[in-house]
């Protein structure tokens, strides 16, 4: 089920993924089909530091090093008005039964959208 | 016998090594053919942070790995990424970034003089090129590399 416009999601952005050093993301954040997210209507930003750290953090090799929150609607509108290739972008809920703010975007997402997606992502770190 | 000859430091670091690291994931590096010239090559194209993000994969990404069960670094994408830094040139002022991709493979980005983005994903037997300043999305074979760096890079 789609989930509203009005919703913000957040996407864990872990040390394969993030240079510390010069700032930038890949694009493989959103590239690709199926990408989860967490729904921060059902576990606000502060809890879904320590959902994301028990589901995607395997220290040494890969730890949590920021949180990617973008509005479901600001999506829609990224994949809509991508000129090089329109996409309707959705965010599904599928809950799981440990990860009830579970979803995805079930699109297929090229390099060039995934980096408007990560360009316009607002990048939390843990205060 | 000389102080080289002793076994005593081996079986020391062997000792401390057996107390301090979990025996099931080595943290040793295993050098291969050529590491050498790869190490020299990745240091003088991407500077000590890619180097350091370099051997960050190699050793860390070397089995599954995330959530997902993520596939480990992929060999044939790393042979495609070495021969790319053969080809590229940087923008002096850039600060190129290497990532690994879920499926393994290493991808490579920085900025244009104009702070616009490009990004070089490796995969075993195709590379895909993204150059924001002039809307190129495009695969191709690895075998193609040199040709098309050379051509889609008026920084050579």
């Amino acid at each position: 089920m789609p989930i509203d416009l009005s919703e913000d999601i957040a996407r864990a952005i872990c040390s394969d993924q993030f240079d510390p050093a010069t700032g930038e993301m890949s694009a493989s954040l959103f590239k690709g089909v199926g990408t989860s997210v967490s729904r921060l209507s059902i576990c606000p930003l502060e809890d879904t530091w320590d959902l994301f750290r028990q589901r995607v953090e395997k220290p040494p090799e890969r730890t949590l090093e920021r949180i990617g929150v973008i509005n479901v609607g600001r999506l829609a509108e990224i994949g809509r008005t991508f000129t090089a290739n329109p996409t309707a972008l959705t965010v599904e809920a599928v809950p799981l039964e440990d990860y009830p703010s579970h979803a995805e975007i079930p699109q297929k997402i090229s390099r060039g959208l995934a980096f408007e997606i990560v360009r316009n992502l607002m990048v939390k770190g843990e205060s | 016998m000389s102080f080289c000859d002793s076994v005593l430091p081996y079986q020391t670091a062997l000792w401390l090594s057996s107390r301090t690291e979990d025996s099931s994931k080595p943290r040793h590096r295993i050098v291969a053919p050529g590491d050498s010239a790869r190490e020299a090559l990745i240091a003088r194209k991407l500077g000590i942070n890619g180097w350091g993000r370099w051997q960050y994969f190699r050793q860390c990404f070397s089995g599954r790995w995330g959530d997902e069960g993520q596939a480990p670094v992929s060999p044939k994408s790393q042979d495609a990424l070495f021969k790319a830094l053969e080809y590229l040139e940087f923008p002096p002022a850039s600060k190129p970034s290497l990532f690994l991709t879920g499926d393994g493979h290493f991808e490579l980005a920085w900025r244009d003089p104009e702070g616009r983005s490009v990004q070089m994903e490796f995969g075993p037997s195709e590379f895909e090129i993204f150059i924001e300043g002039s809307g190129i999305e495009e695969i191709h074979q690895n075998s193609l590399i040199g040709e098309i760096i050379a051509d889609r890079f008026t920084t050579r």
